[in-house]
């Protein structure tokens, strides 16, 4: 058996990063993500790899995307409000497809907000930060074994889509010292993309559906790389037809292939009247309160978002053919809420638990609103 | 075909800037760095955030990438620290270097990473359509200045030594010659390296300040620059916005960025590992 | 709900508690392979400001990560008194420090302990930092959360060399101030 550990959230992250072979770490200091910074300082320079920290998050995403255009596997660790200044550079990555983690340890907002108490605040921010459409991928753990499965998933995702993932994470489980059996080095699946060979400039070229290549400045034709909307040769342009087709192609991309990126776990559905749908600590509040409400005879299940965008439509679509009753946890004003609207239909009766005062919810108080079906 | 021309996008041709414009003598004088040093291609990154000079290295056939606005230098920082062995290039115009991007410029300059720049001075926002600079001389009249420009120009070199750039230079597009052999010098730099091109905007800048062909705003930018061994002669109450150009700092000791972290950095942090193994962390 | 246990130990920074909280944890998982969970607070006061660290110890892995019904709850000054006793059960183990700790309030149905930890700890280890040992210790001998030997086993481990006597001292302090 292997030994159990006790780490922390943040620590879990970036000893899931290092696993992943992340070789490369800008950031600037916000609690509560700091510690990933500074385990990352101590640990890149003694594996020969780099750690920096920079003048602001701007610069530390800036670096980041260069280090990743520089062949690197890259991290940064932010919170709200500097998640909030990164928001240009994640349109920049979008926009040249350059693969990128990102960590948001969430606490409460807006603007200086809450520090550092926990809330679910940015999930609006993952998904329309950035301006203008684009494919966004967030994934969001909730247990200490998530945690590390997600980092390592985020890079495969990012590898392969080419496109930033972001890792939300709560503050109070980024921050608690958790037990943890850490998964064997062989255990680990990491993505490794073929090394395609620049011979031109086309390296946009592709058709829809088709997995772009990882480009590396460096390994063959020198390319440019740009911010502009461009061709298939990364060329700038405003032609509409090619603009177009651009924008299909990087959102399909991640639409193409939904079955792959959206995962959940689901805790006594089987025969649950009642869904309840959340994500990370209220996720746990919920599975708390589920299991007080099954001993009262209640029938109520968890739906465990773990790919928090895209949003799981379809699989929660599907079980809304069976369950007319749904809950809604989440520690902000209602920012999933609108979601769960959107992906069921008037027969639906909708509930939510909100709040965003710094305080999760406890099981009672989760138990208390499933009472009131 | 000339040795510089290698260094040259030609299919990316014709270039956005209005005729008679200083960036092309900027193009052409960094390629012929280029070839003069004989790096090749593929191991060169041009740099660029956004404005009229950010689509320079758009026209060289070497590695090049477009960023956002005022944040070249940060990208180039993630690419020289990944890849230390390689040669990068920042160009950057005065609103994307000093205003926007200025926290960028005086970091980099402080932390001494191996980028050379090109800080390329026209005194406005051309792309834009001509609104005031941190660098627009004061009194000018601008379209975000319709009045006159009260706000006084950041000096450059000054604000550089401040933020300890190690090599520091400048040069007018006036002298394409004489800013090749600058630009050269700064290449062969280890370390931050500064050249501020001073360039000519007639159209969004000489316009409304009576210079509306390039004829007369070059005419104004030599009576305002002077060598260093002339500046160094003027009584200070000469001195008044007449500026130096040449090499005009350089510290050769300093150890740039990348070295310093490869060999005392890691070094440093591979010879903790077996007393720190028991920690675990924590 | 799983069969969890919930530590609460409250106090100034400086005083200890969150190697304590930490010791706690690192020894239920590793030595009793038991499932364990802390979270430390933290204030930009790292000296002087009132800490707390929610400990909870569980059979089965545990699913919400804070401690809302407290069974054991040290606390060695006022202000943190104050502000932790929230989330107290009824019937919980209320351990304070007696110099420190003046007014208690409403003691419910608390199983009260009034013992001078820090004066003690000073004056018999002459160092406050090891309330930290003295703590768990006295939770150990209350509690049972953790076995005697595998505590013992691992604070020798544990502890720096040449100070492995003086952690078995605070051991016993914590054990003789129970009495």
């Amino acid at each position: 058996m292997r030994r159990k550990q006790v780490l922390q959230g943040n620590i879990i992250v970036a000893k899931a990063a290092l696993a992943a072979k992340c070789n490369f770490f800008a950031g600037y200091p916000i609690t509560p993500s700091s510690e990933i910074a500074q385990f990352m300082s101590r640990e890149l320079p003694r594996m020969g790899y780099d750690f920096i920290q920079m003048e602001d998050e701007i610069a530390s995403l800036g670096a980041c995307i260069g280090a990743s255009l520089s062949g690197r596997k890259v991290l940064t660790a932010t919170s709200g409000p500097g998640f909030s200044l990164m928001q240009e550079h994640i349109g920049m990555a979008v926009m040249a497809e350059i693969p990128l983690v990102i960590v948001n340890v969430m606490r409460g907002g807006p603007s200086t907000g809450l520090p550092t108490k926990p809330s679910q605040a940015d999930i609006m921010q993952v998904r329309w930060g950035t301006h203008g459409d684009h494919p966004i991928i967030a994934l969001y753990p909730a247990f200490a074994d998530e945690i590390y499965s997600e980092t390592i998933r985020a890079y495969n995702l990012s590898e392969k889509f080419w496109n930033p993932v972001v890792l939300l994470l709560d503050e109070v489980i980024a921050k608690a010292h958790e037990d943890i059996e850490l998964p064997r080095k062989n255990d680990i699946h990491i993505y490794k993309e073929k090394i395609h060979r620049i011979k031109d400039l086309n390296i946009y070229d592709r058709e829809i559906g088709e997995n772009p290549p990882r480009v590396d400045f460096f390994k063959g034709y020198p390319i440019h790389i740009d911010g502009l909307e461009h061709d298939k040769h990364g060329w700038p342009t405003s032609d509409p037809e090619t603009v177009n087709k651009m924008q299909t192609l990087r959102m399909q991309k991640i639409y193409h292939y939904l079955d792959e990126i959206v995962k959940f776990k689901e805790y006594y559905m089987e025969d649950a009247e009642i869904m309840i749908f959340s994500f990370g600590v209220s996720a746990r509040s919920s599975l708390a309160a589920i299991k007080m409400a099954r001993e009262q005879g209640i029938k109520v299940g968890l739906f465990q978002a773990l790919t928090i965008w895209p949003f799981p439509k379809i699989p929660l679509k599907e079980r809304f053919k069976r369950i007319k009753k749904v809950l809604t946890v989440e520690l902000n004003m209602g920012q999933t809420k609108y979601e769960i609207e959107r992906v069921s239909s008037d027969d639906v009766e909708k509930k939510a638990l909100l709040r965003a005062n710094g305080i999760p919810f406890t099981p009672k108080e989760v138990l208390d609103k499933i009472r009131e079906f | 075909m000339r040795n510089y021309e290698k260094y040259i996008r030609y299919r990316t041709f014709p270039t956005p800037w209005c005729p008679g414009c200083g960036n092309g003598i900027i193009l052409k004088a960094i390629a012929i760095c280029f070839s003069e040093l004989d790096i090749k291609p593929k191991d060169i990154v041009v740099v660029s955030g956004i404005g009229c000079s950010g689509r320079i290295p758009t026209f060289f056939n070497t590695n090049t990438l477009h960023t956002t606005h005022g944040r070249a230098l940060s990208f180039a920082t993630g690419i020289k620290l990944a890849r230390p062995d390689k040669f990068i290039v920042v160009i950057s115009g005065d609103g994307d270097a000093l205003a926007i991007g200025g926290n960028h410029l005086i970091h980099a300059a402080r932390r001494n990473i191996g980028i050379k720049m090109i800080l390329v001075n026209n005194g406005t926002y051309g792309m834009t359509g001509g609104q005031v600079s941190p660098l627009t001389p004061q009194k000018f009249i601008t379209e975000t200045t319709p009045y006159g420009n009260i706000e006084p120009k950041f000096n450059v070199a000054e604000l550089l030594k401040g933020a300890r750039a190690s090599f520091i230079a400048r040069e007018t597009v006036n002298r394409p010659r004489q800013l090749k052999e600058i630009i050269e010098k700064s290449f062969k730099h280890n370390g931050f390296s500064v050249v501020e091109v001073i360039s000519n905007c007639h159209i969004n800048l000489g316009r409304k300040n009576k210079m509306r062909d390039p004829i007369s705003i070059t005419k104004w930018i030599a009576s305002r620059t002077v060598t260093k061994t002339q500046y160094e002669k003027l009584t200070p109450d000469k001195r008044n916005h007449i500026y130096p150009v040449g090499v005009l700092f350089e510290d050769k000791d300093r150890l740039e960025y990348s070295d310093l972290y490869y060999k005392h950095i890691v070094p440093e942090a591979q010879a903790s590992i077996p007393q720190r193994r028991n920690q675990n962390g924590k | 709900m799983e069969n969890r246990y919930e530590i609460r130990y409250g106090a100034v920074g400086g005083q200890g508690i969150i190697t304590a909280g930490a010791l706690l944890v690192d020894i239920a998982v590793k030595r009793e392979n038991k499932f364990a969970l802390e979270s430390p607070t933290y204030t930009a006061t790292v000296r002087g400001g009132p800490t707390k660290v929610d400990i909870i110890i569980s059979d089965q892995r545990i699913i919400f990560p804070q401690a809302c019904a407290i069974d054991f709850f040290v606390c060695t000054y006022q202000k943190p008194f104050d502000l932790y006793k929230e989330r107290l059960k009824d019937d919980a183990i209320v351990i304070t420090d007696s110099n420190l700790v003046k007014d208690l309030g409403d003691t419910k149905n608390w199983k009260l302990y009034r013992i001078p930890i820090i004066n003690e700890t000073k004056k018999q280890l002459g160092n406050i930092i090891l309330t930290s040992v003295v703590t768990l210790s006295i939770t150990q001998k209350l509690t049972n959360i953790i076995g005697y030997d595998n505590m013992v086993c691992y604070i020798k481990k544990w502890a720096p060399e040449g100070l492995v006597d003086l952690n078995l001292k605070a051991i016993k302090l914590g054990r003789d101030l129970i009495n």
